[in-house]
């Protein structure tokens, strides 16, 4: 492993200091189950190391009064997935940071950091982006709120400017008429990264025509894939069989899957046309009966 | 890991091989290629360095260039070997390139490129580096055509 400084700021005002200070080759460490790995592969060379462990109140998991669900960056995989609040309002997002790696890795790895090493085959970015969530992030020229669908820009790429913190990701409630859920498909071991996972949020109208609808695909390219023009069409109309096939076939035309050991490109472009339906399906069938 | 590619340019199949044959010149139109220079007097070896970022990784490669084939104007081929200190890694690339003219003002470039990297770069991923390959080459291919396109004073 290479040498490197080591900081434990006491505040995020420390922790942008710092950042600023020592410019482009410090590096955050959050729960550093990415970041070891580069550092131990001698693939990334920073001067010093800024941790966030000793920074107060990142790991928040609340839900404010207007109904958001707030994410402290340092929150932990499996903190999120076991919080009464996130169970109760976003089901979804408790069975995806559930279903990422094992346990042990789920109690290091966080929320924050998670989305900023912007590694393509990761499952939350992907839910993240289905719900309509933003991060908050701080840096020396204040503070600015970015959709998460426009985080990820490449491999292992972030708009995020390097000393640019995040500090929390906002999750808009899901309305009680909507259900959402994440479909992760494993193409070797249980504990695996996705071959493609798929992100559904249904909300139908009272005459049953779609209200909202969000269809995120995740692992299959450099970043989440989410197609408006497919999703425009859609709405307003009867989610049926033959709209849910059509909209499948859509996101699979759409889509130019990478490939890799967990599916090539011929076989992810199937199997994103049967997981968008399956995901699709699974969302109607989990909203509540109308009453 | 080989990589395909094809693509044309607006240009007769004369300046298009000229092009290819100034390693120099087209080299400056890879992203992140610096420092390029013959290393004989025959125009045949060549050395330089390039800087390769994905996210926050980076690595940068001296290079030695060979050209091992070239057919005027349909066959260029050549074999590039790199190492990377930082990282300890290696690679290297054989390029072939076929071009054929299909007007007079319009040739179609082909080139496969067969790329080998190891070390702990190669260990990285293959998926990560396959894509960055394709990033780079689109954008040789981009800068390649603005150079063409743009009728020199030779």
């Amino acid at each position: 492993m290479p040498d490197f400084d080591w900081a434990e700021p006491d505040t995020v005002a420390e922790t942008l200091d710092l950042l600023a200070t020592r410019g482009e080759d410090a590096k955050l460490l959050a729960g550093g189950t990415w970041l070891t790995l580069v550092l131990r592969q001698n693939l990334l060379f920073p001067t010093i190391l800024v941790s966030l462990r000793r920074v107060p109140g990142l790991d928040r998991i609340a839900v404010d009064p207007d109904g958001t669900l707030c994410l402290g960056a340092m929150a932990r995989h499996r903190a999120v997935e076991r919080a009464p609040a996130v169970l109760a309002g976003w089901s979804a997002l408790a069975e995806t940071y559930a279903d990422v790696a094992n346990v042990r890795v789920r109690h290091q790895a966080t929320v924050g950091g998670n989305l900023a090493d912007a590694d393509y085959a990761s499952d939350p970015p992907t839910v993240l982006a289905a719900l309509d969530a933003s991060v908050h992030a701080l840096s020396p020229r204040g503070e600015r709120l970015i959709p998460v669908r426009d985080l990820i820009v490449g491999h292992y790429e972030t708009v995020l400017a390097p000393d640019e913190l995040i500090t929390e990701v906002i999750v808009p409630p899901i309305p009680p008429s909507a259900a959402a859920v994440y479909l992760k498909y494993r193409t070797r071991s249980h504990e695996d990264r996705p071959c493609l996972g798929v992100a559904a949020l249904v909300d139908l109208a009272t005459d049953d025509t779609c209200r909202r609808l969000e269809v995120v695909v995740g692992a299959v390219a450099e970043r989440p894939q989410r197609l408006p023009d497919v999703l425009a069409a859609a709405t307003g109309h009867p989610l049926d069989d033959t709209a849910i096939e059509e909209i499948a076939a859509s996101y699979a035309a759409g889509i130019d899957p990478l490939s890799d050991l967990r599916g090539s490109t011929w076989y992810r472009q199937r199997m994103i046309r049967v997981f968008v339906a399956r995901a699709l399906r699974a969302a109607l069938a989990r909203r509540p009966p109308a009453s | 890991m080989i990589i395909d590619e094809r693509f044309a340019i607006a240009a007769p199949i004369e300046d298009v091989w000229a092009f290819f044959l100034d390693v120099p010149r087209a080299a400056a139109c890879m992203p992140g290629v610096a420092d390029i220079a013959p290393a004989d007097d025959q125009g045949r070896t060549y050395r330089g360095r390039i800087q390769v970022k994905v996210g926050p990784l980076k690595a940068g490669f001296a290079m030695d260039v060979e050209l091992t084939d070239t057919q005027p104007p349909e066959r260029l081929a050549l074999v590039a070997r790199g190492t990377d200190r930082g990282t300890s890694s290696m690679v290297q690339a054989t390029v072939t390139l076929r071009l054929t003219s299909s007007g007079d003002d319009a040739t179609d470039v082909a080139y496969q490129m067969d790329l080998a990297i190891r070390g702990p770069l190669g260990r990285f991923g293959q998926t990560v580096i396959r894509d960055t390959a394709r990033k780079m080459s689109d954008q040789f291919v981009a800068c390649a055509e603005r150079a063409l396109a743009t009728p020199s004073n030779a």
